[in-house]
C-alpha cells in the first residue's frame, strides 16, 4: 500500500521535472572558409530552480565551403522550497523541502522538538531517540543535511542503505540534492539509439547493451515517449544526440526537434535552431552539475552561438565572439561523435583539422577546440595535441586514429590507435600538456571476432565514440560491438550484431534517475 | 554547581544586557540564560533576526524551549566567535538562495569548533541551527557530518552515527546488490 502511494509521488515528480528544466540549445557555426569557426550563444536562466543538470546539444554540418555546430543545452531542476506541514511560529519562517510523506500521516511520531513528523512514522520501530537519534531527525532537517552534503553518486548511495529513514528521504529528495559524478560505472550504460529502417519506416531504436538494465526500456521507448506528447511521431525518425537519460530527436519532414527523457517519461519541443534549419545538422547534448563556469580563455577563433532556452522555449540571439583570428589556418570540424566530448559538465570540445591556408606545409594538424556553454562569452580554446602523435606516421595521421575521451576527474583525455599497437590514453594537465596514461591492449579473442571462421590478420579496431558517465569507447571489430573501458583498461564485446555502421548514441542512465528508481524499503 | 554557575553568570549578563542594548539574551528549554551579541544573533540567525526586528526580544530571556543549554551553549559560542569575521551581505545571500552561493570551506576555527563536539552535541546543534535558522552553522555542522560519512559503507555510518539497522535479511540482500552495482567492483 505505501509502495503504491509512493510510486505515485515519484511518478508526478517526474512529471514535474521538465517543467523546471532549463534548456540551453547553443548553435556553433563554423566557416570552414578564410574566415575561422563562428559560434552564437544564448543562456535563458530558469525562473523557480534549483540547477542540477545542463543538458545542450551541439549540431555540426560540414559543408562544401560551411561547417555548422549546433549546442543544445539543458537544465534539469530540481526541488524547489515548498512549505510543509510544520506548525509552530518559529518554524514558519525555514526553509522546507518538499517531502513526500510515504506513509499516512495518522500516529506520527513527535520529534524532538515536540512538533509530529508525519514521515518518518514506522509502526515497526519503536521509539528510541537516546539510542537512534541521527535516524530519527524530522526529515527536512535530514534533507537539509543531504543537500549539504559534499557527496557523489556513490556515497549516496551507501547513505541510502544506512536505515530507512534516510533512504526514504534520499530516494523523495534525490533532485533537490547536489550530487557529484565521481566515477565512471559501465553499468550506468543502457544502450545505444539509431535510426532503423522498420516495417517500412524508420525509428529511433534502442540497441540494448547487455547489463542490470537490460530490458528495463522497450527498443521503441523513445518513439514511445514521443507518442505520449500527442505528436505524429512517425516524422521524428532520427536521434540526434544523447546525454544523461536525454535523447534528442528530429526528422528531416519534422519540424523541430524532441527532447526525451524515456527513462523519466518525459518529452518537450524543441523548434529547429535558426542556423540549421536549412541544412542537416549533428547535435550533442551537455550536461551540467552546477559547476562554477570556468575561466574565460582567449583561443584564435572566430565564434557564433546560439543557446536555446526551454524554459523561455525559444532560441536566443545569435552572439559572435572574436577571439583572436588566425588567418594562418583553416579549421575542419571532424564529423563524427567520437570527436566531441564534454567535460567538467559544461565545456564541449571538438576535435578539429587546421589546414595551414598559406605556405606550403599542407598536412593536416590536429586540435582541439573548446567551448564553454556555461560562458555567455562563448570562448573557445585551442589544445595542440601531444607532438607524439602529431609525429606519428610523418604527420599522416587519419582522423580514425584518434578519438577524444574524458577522465573520471572530468578532463580531457585522447585515445590514439595506431595500426598493431596497443591504444594510447593521453591525458590533458593543467598546464595544456598531454601525458600518456596507460595503454590498453586489445586482447586477441576481441580480435577474432565470433563469426569469423578465419583469422583475419588485419581485424581493425574502429572507435565510434565515447560514453561520458560509464566512461568506455564504443565501436566496433569488423562489425562486431566492443566496448572500451578506459578507466580500467578493459575490452569486451557486447556480444551485439545488427546496425552496422550506423550513427549511434550511447545511452546511459543518469545517477538522480538511477537513485530515484531504487527500491523503497 | 555548574548550573548555578551558569545562572550566575547569565544574571550578570542580563544586567548588562539591559544598560546597553547591544546584545539579547536567550533562555534555553531548562532555563539557563546566555547572552549573545544582537548584531551577530541577527546576522547568523534568521530567526532571530525576525524576532529582533520584530521586536519580540524578551530582555529577561527570549524563550528558546526547544534548545537546550548545552546546544544553546555551542549556538552562543559560535556567534560570539563569528562575530566580525563575515559580512553580513555573503551570509543573507547564501541563506536566501542556497544554491547559487556556493559553499564556502569552513574555517579553520569553525572547523575546530565542532570537531571538538561529541556526536550528540553535534547532533543538537544541527537541529538547534535549523531551528533558528543559522545557515553558516548549518553548511558548517553538515560540513562535518559529510566528512564522518566520506567513503564509508552503511555498516560503517551506522556504527559511526549509532543507528539501528532497521533492514530486514533479504532487504539487506538487496542493499548489498545495489551498493556493488553503484561501485561497481568487479
Amino acid at each position: 500500500m505505501a509502495r503504491v502511494i509512493v510510486v505515485q509521488i515519484i511518478r508526478s515528480l517526474r512529471i514535474a521535472a521538465p517543467l523546471m528544466m532549463k534548456m540551453i540549445l547553443m548553435t556553433v557555426m563554423a566557416a570552414t572558409g578564410v574566415v575561422a569557426v563562428a559560434v552564437k550563444v544564448v543562456v535563458v536562466v530558469v525562473a523557480v530552480a534549483v540547477k542540477v543538470l545542463v543538458v545542450a546539444a551541439v549540431a555540426v554540418m560540414v559543408a562544401v565551403a560551411l561547417a555548422m555546430v549546433v549546442v543544445a543545452g539543458a537544465v534539469v531542476l530540481a526541488g524547489v522550497p515548498v512549505q510543509s506541514e510544520h506548525t509552530g511560529d518559529l518554524n514558519s519562517k525555514f526553509k522546507f523541502v518538499r517531502f513526500p510523506p510515504p506513509l499516512p500521516p495518522a500516529g506520527g511520531r513527535a520529534n524532538r522538538f515536540g512538533f509530529v513528523n508525519p514521515g518518518l512514522h514506522h509502526p515497526q520501530l519503536p521509539a528510541m531517540d537516546d539510542a537512534n537519534t541521527w535516524a530519527s531527525l524530522p526529515v527536512d532537517l535530514l534533507v537539509e543535511i543531504l543537500r549539504r552534503l559534499d557527496t557523489t553518486d556513490t556515497t549516496v548511495v551507501a547513505f541510502a542503505g544506512t536505515c530507512k529513514p534516510w533512504r526514504r528521504a534520499i530516494i523523495a529528495n534525490v533532485s533537490s540534492l547536489k550530487l557529484h559524478p565521481d566515477r565512471f560505472n559501465p553499468n550506468l550504460l543502457l544502450g545505444f539509439f539509431h535510426r532503423q529502417w522498420l516495417a517500412g519506416r524508420h525509428l529511433p531504436r534502442l540497441q540494448h547493451v547487455p547489463g542490470p538494465f537490460d530490458k528495463m526500456l522497450s527498443p521503441d521507448v523513445a518513439a514511445d515517449t514521443m507518442a505520449s506528447m500527442a505528436v505524429d511521431a512517425k516524422l521524428y525518425d532520427e536521434p540526434l544526440s544523447s546525454r544523461d537519460g536525454f535523447v534528442l530527436v528530429g526528422g528531416s519532414a519534422a519540424g523541430g526537434l524532441f527532447l526525451c527523457n524515456p527513462l523519466a517519461g518525459t518529452c518537450r519541443f524543441i523548434p529547429s535552431p535558426v542556423i540549421g534549419a536549412s541544412r542537416p545538422c549533428r547535435f550533442v547534448l551537455v550536461t551540467d552539475h552546477d559547476e562554477p563556469p570556468t575561466a574565460t580563455y582567449a583561443g584564435g577563433v572566430r565564434i557564433l552561438a546560439q543557446i536555446f532556452s526551454s524554459n523561455s522555449g525559444e532560441w536566443g540571439p545569435v552572439r559572435r565572439s572574436t577571439v583572436g583570428d588566425d588567418h594562418r589556418f583553416r579549421f575542419f570540424l571532424c564529423d563524427g561523435d567520437k570527436d566531441v566530448v564534454v567535460c567538467r559538465s559544461s565545456v564541449v570540445y571538438w576535435l578539429v583539422t587546421l589546414v595551414a591556408h598559406y605556405g606550403h606545409d599542407m598536412r593536416g594538424r590536429r586540435c582541439v577546440l573548446a567551448v564553454d556553454v556555461n560562458d555567455e562569452r562563448a570562448w573557445m580554446e585551442r589544445v595542440e595535441l601531444p607532438e607524439t602523435i602529431m609525429e606519428m606516421g610523418s604527420g599522416v595521421v587519419s582522423d580514425s586514429m584518434l578519438a577524444l575521451a574524458t577522465t573520471e576527474d572530468g578532463r580531457l583525455s585522447l585515445v590514439s590507435q595506431l595500426p598493431g599497437q596497443p591504444l594510447q590514453v593521453w591525458e590533458l594537465g593543467g598546464g595544456g600538456e598531454w601525458t600518456l596514461r596507460r595503454r590498453i591492449d586489445v586482447p586477441e579473442e576481441v580480435m577474432i571476432p565470433s563469426n569469423c571462421f578465419l583469422n583475419v590478420g588485419h581485424a581493425h579496431v574502429h572507435i565510434s565514440g565515447f560514453c561520458p558517465r560509464s566512461g568506455c569507447l564504443f565501436g566496433d571489430v569488423e562489425g562486431e560491438d566492443i566496448l572500451i573501458d578506459v578507466e580500467r583498461g578493459v575490452v569486451r564485446r557486447t556480444r551485439r550484431y545488427g546496425v552496422g555502421r550506423v550513427t549511434k548514441y550511447p545511452y546511459e542512465m543518469d545517477w538522480p534517475t538511477y537513485i530515484s528508481k531504487m527500491k523503497y524499503f | 554547581m555548574e548550573v548555578d554557575k551558569g545562572k550566575g553568570e547569565a544574571e550578570e549578563t542580563r544586567k548588562v544586557a539591559e544598560a546597553d542594548r547591544d546584545t539579547v539574551t536567550l533562555k534555553s528549554s531548562d532555563g539557563k540564560l546566555f547572552e549573545v551579541s544582537k548584531e551577530a544573533a541577527a546576522r547568523l540567525s534568521t530567526v532571530l533576526a525576525g524576532m529582533i526586528a520584530g521586536g519580540s526580544i524578551d530582555d529577561n530571556g527570549t524563550d528558546l524551549k526547544q534548545i537546550g543549554s548545552e546546544a544553546l551553549e555551542n549556538v552562543v559560542d559560535y556567534c560570539n566567535k563569528h562575530a566580525n569575521s563575515i559580512p553580513s551581505a555573503a551570509l543573507i545571500s547564501s541563506s536566501i538562495s542556497f544554491n547559487t552561493a556556493p559553499f564556502k570551506e569552513p574555517e579553520e576555527w569553525e572547523r575546530k569548533f565542532v570537531d571538538r563536539l561529541s556526536h550528540d552535541a553535534l547532533f543538537d546543534l544541527v537541529e538547534a541551527a535549523n531551528f533558528l535558522g543559522m545557515e553558516r552553522l548549518l553548511d558548517v555542522t553538515c560540513h562535518k557530518i559529510s566528512e564522518m560519512m566520506k567513503g564509508k559503507s552503511p555498516d560503517q555510518i551506522r556504527e559511526v552515527f549509532n543507528i539501528k539497522n532497521d533492514y530486514t535479511k533479504e532487504e539487506l540482500e538487496e542493499i548489498r546488490q545495489e551498493l556493488a552495482w553503484a561501485f561497481y567492483d568487479d
